[in-house]
């Protein structure tokens, strides 16, 4: 899009010329090849404090407290420093290598209780009011008694609460709190926002709470999916039951029973062992594959034939699966994970099969059902792989590599599909990352293959801890000719002394200035060395 | 010298009124030559409102696969023209009938082509070397194909069972 590489000349050229249609920000992103963040202050002295992310808009850094109870949130601004030498680039000041030079703390809130631990791992951010949720949870317990409703085999917590913070100024507008339940916390995997929209999976109870981000702050409940997919479900079924109630105890004509019976009526929302209905969720499911499985043949015979191999032999299996994970594929469809009870809690359950279904909020009716392994699912995750990874409206987060708008991306899955043996564990293995996570890639432009070409075992866009090896991280320019631009070293500045100890390191990118945090700790010690790295 | 759009025409004789030649030796046709449309087929349905479709491209899809997958399998006397290209080349039963009846329209197209009415040309039209396919229906009601090898002015017929 620019003739030369120089970025003066890319100034000029920028007043000329507009950018082709539609690729204005592609254009924008071209001056970050000449903006990098090319140096590195060592060993920075910070407060000890676990940075967990910059926020989409650049405008909040969030940590938490070591002892994971309080939230520190900074506001990145920039070295300032006077010089009266000539240098073109004169001397940093000795106060540069502090943190306050480059983050001035806004406030620090107290969000958890006495034995509470704030989850340093889940943060979900809503860019156009600017507040932040985050949860604080007990201990988990694994061997909890069962209780009415609740999936056997899933641990319980005490008690979650999830709060919605203002980032401005850190009042805490709005809280809710789930008692003895379970919601996958880390990474942001059993919570999704769209818009305004967020999706809480309550594991041990199979429900999908949706509630609703208002202008004032508060979480209003939308809608809650599980045993009962339609709002006035749940009243119907009470009524019916009730009236059911009343013409049994007539029948056996005892007044005290009717009386007891109806108090309990009213008071039994949820089913118990003696309610052999299935949940709603699970019977749109079951009415969905028996239809598809009739669908598929002409004739009657081949039909109750084909029912009896593909349904009726693995009815329970079906009716055993449980939601693993729900994303938003737009404001009325959710994608949703179904697999086995073993698989739902930990993150090791690659190897069991799993489901996805696509349900419509709306019609409560299930849209598409595929296993895992299914090539129609992996040929619309390769051409669509952007519309799975909804964001909504911040600009920068649509522009976020992924090998459905980057050939090179694209280059890079086609090698893989290539060079695996079998095309089905292929497809598995790609599979597992539905349904994605919540704003776990960062929309820094600096991980963007069209400009940059890095290792992406040692470091790539999504928030995860990575291996840290001693050699500094090379970005290399996509365009000819293709010179090395940057290098991140996220170790000390001599190499480490002790080689042996296993070192991780994370790394948080500022998403629209040249700046980046790299944070290297070992597996137990606390103390982490904490580089930044800016241009000059 | 004109340039290559200097002379289309317009639908309204009173465009480029105001166009003055650059070359004041060379004057241009000041009025266009006029064009009116004789039908008004292609003229938009009125009241015609162009919205964005509510539904991403993705859930489409799945739509669009779910009623494919939902509709039971129609006869092969209808015409069967899938939105998805591989749905002719499936090895079922069903979808070898369309095979054959596509295959069979491709013949007639490729005769029409180079100008031949019926099979019985094939021979007098001795510069084509190419393999063609016909079908004959057997008396069971299929289908079964034969390929029609045309070499020069000669052509054989061979049955082909490998369907």
């Amino acid at each position: 899009m620019f003739s030369s590489s120089n970025v003066t000349c890319r100034v000029f050229e920028r007043q000329i010329r507009s950018s082709p249609p539609g690729a204005s920000v592609n254009r924008a992103r071209k001056f970050y090849e000449n903006l990098v963040p090319s140096h590195t202050l060592y060993d920075v002295e910070c407060p000890d404090h676990c940075f967990r992310k910059f926020t989409e808009d650049g405008l909040f850094l969030i940590s938490f407290s070591r002892n994971h109870q309080e939230l520190v949130v900074y506001r990145p601004s920039w070295l300032t420093y006077t010089s009266d030498s000539d240098d073109t680039l004169p001397p940093l000041p000795r106060r540069a290598s502090r943190f306050d030079s480059f983050f001035t703390q806004l406030y620090s809130v107290n969000l958890a209780s006495a034995n509470e631990l704030i989850c340093k791992d889940f943060f979900l951010y809503f860019p156009s009011r600017r507040f932040g949720l985050f949860a604080t949870s007990t201990a988990q317990i694994h061997d909890s008694a069962p209780s009415p409703g609740a999936v056997p085999g899933v641990p319980s917590i005490d008690k979650i609460t999830f709060v919605l913070l203002r980032l401005d100024d850190g009042v805490v507008l709005d809280e809710r709190v789930f008692l003895h339940d379970f919601v996958n916390l880390a990474y942001n995997m059993g919570v999704f926002m769209y818009d305004d929209l967020v999706a809480i999976l309550s594991l041990r109870y199979q429900k999908i709470h949706l509630l609703q981000i208002r202008d004032s702050g508060h979480l209003v409940d939308a809608r809650a999916i599980g045993y009962f997919c339609r709002e006035d479900d749940e009243l119907f079924l009470n009524s019916n039951s009730q009236a059911m109630m009343m013409t049994t105890t007539q029948d056996k004509n005892k007044q005290q029973d009717r009386e007891d019976d109806g108090e309990n009526g009213l008071r039994h929302t949820q089913p118990n062992a003696e309610n052999s209905f299935l949940s709603g969720i699970k019977q749109r499911l079951l009415s969905f594959i028996f239809r598809e499985i009739w669908n598929e043949e002409p004739d009657n015979t081949m039909r109750v034939q084909s029912l009896k191999k593909k349904f009726y032999f693995h009815f329970q299996d079906y009716v055993d699966l449980i939601i693993w994970k729900v994303q938003f594929l737009d404001r009325h469809h959710l994608l949703i994970k179904f697999g086995s009870v073993d698989g739902g809690v930990g993150r090791n359950a690659d190897h069991l099969p799993a489901f996805f279904a696509v349900y419509n909020m709306e019609t409560t009716d299930i849209v598409a059902f595929y296993q895992n392994s299914a090539e129609d699912l992996y040929q619309l995750f390769e051409q669509f792989s952007d519309h799975f990874t909804v964001s909504s409206s911040s600009p920068f987060m649509n522009f976020v590599t992924s090998h459905s708008n980057s050939v090179h991306a694209l280059e890079q899955l086609k090698y893989l599909k290539n060079k695996s043996n079998s095309f089905s564990q292929f497809v598995k293995k790609m599979l597992v990352s539905l349904p994605f996570s919540c704003q776990s890639q960062s929309p820094s432009p600096y991980f963007d293959q069209s400009l940059f070409r890095f290792d992406e075992k040692l470091i790539s866009a999504a928030d995860r801890h990575r291996q840290s090896s001693d050699n500094p991280i090379k970005f290399i320019s996509r365009r000819k000719p293709e010179t090395l631009k940057f290098k991140i070293k996220p170790g000390p500045e001599c190499g480490s002394a002790d080689g042996r100890s296993k070192k991780i390191c994370s790394f948080l990118f500022h998403p629209h200035l040249p700046l980046a945090i790299s944070i290297q700790q070992t597996l137990f010690m606390p103390p982490s060395v904490v580089n930044i790295h800016f241009r000059r | 010298m004109g340039s290559i759009l200097g002379d289309l025409p317009s639908f309204d004789p009173h465009n480029f009124s105001q166009l003055r030649p650059s070359d004041p030796s060379n004057p241009s046709r000041m009025v266009p030559t006029t064009y009116h449309p004789t039908h008004n087929r292609t003229l938009p349905p009125p009241h015609q409102v162009i919205t964005t479709e509510v539904k991403n491209i993705l859930i489409r899809s799945f739509y669009q696969r779910a009623e494919d997958k939902m509709r039971p399998k129609r006869p092969a006397s209808e015409h069967l023209a899938g939105e998805h290209g591989n749905k002719h080349f499936r090895a079922s039963s069903s979808a070898q009938v369309s095979d054959s009846l596509f295959a069979s329209n491709e013949l007639t197209r490729r005769m029409r082509l180079v100008g031949l009415t019926s099979l019985s040309d094939i021979p007098t039209f001795f510069e084509l070397k190419w393999i063609v396919s016909k079908l004959d229906p057997l008396v069971d009601g299929s289908w079964q194909r034969k390929v029609i090898v045309v070499v020069g002015s000669k052509w054989k017929e061979r049955n082909d069972r490998a369907i």
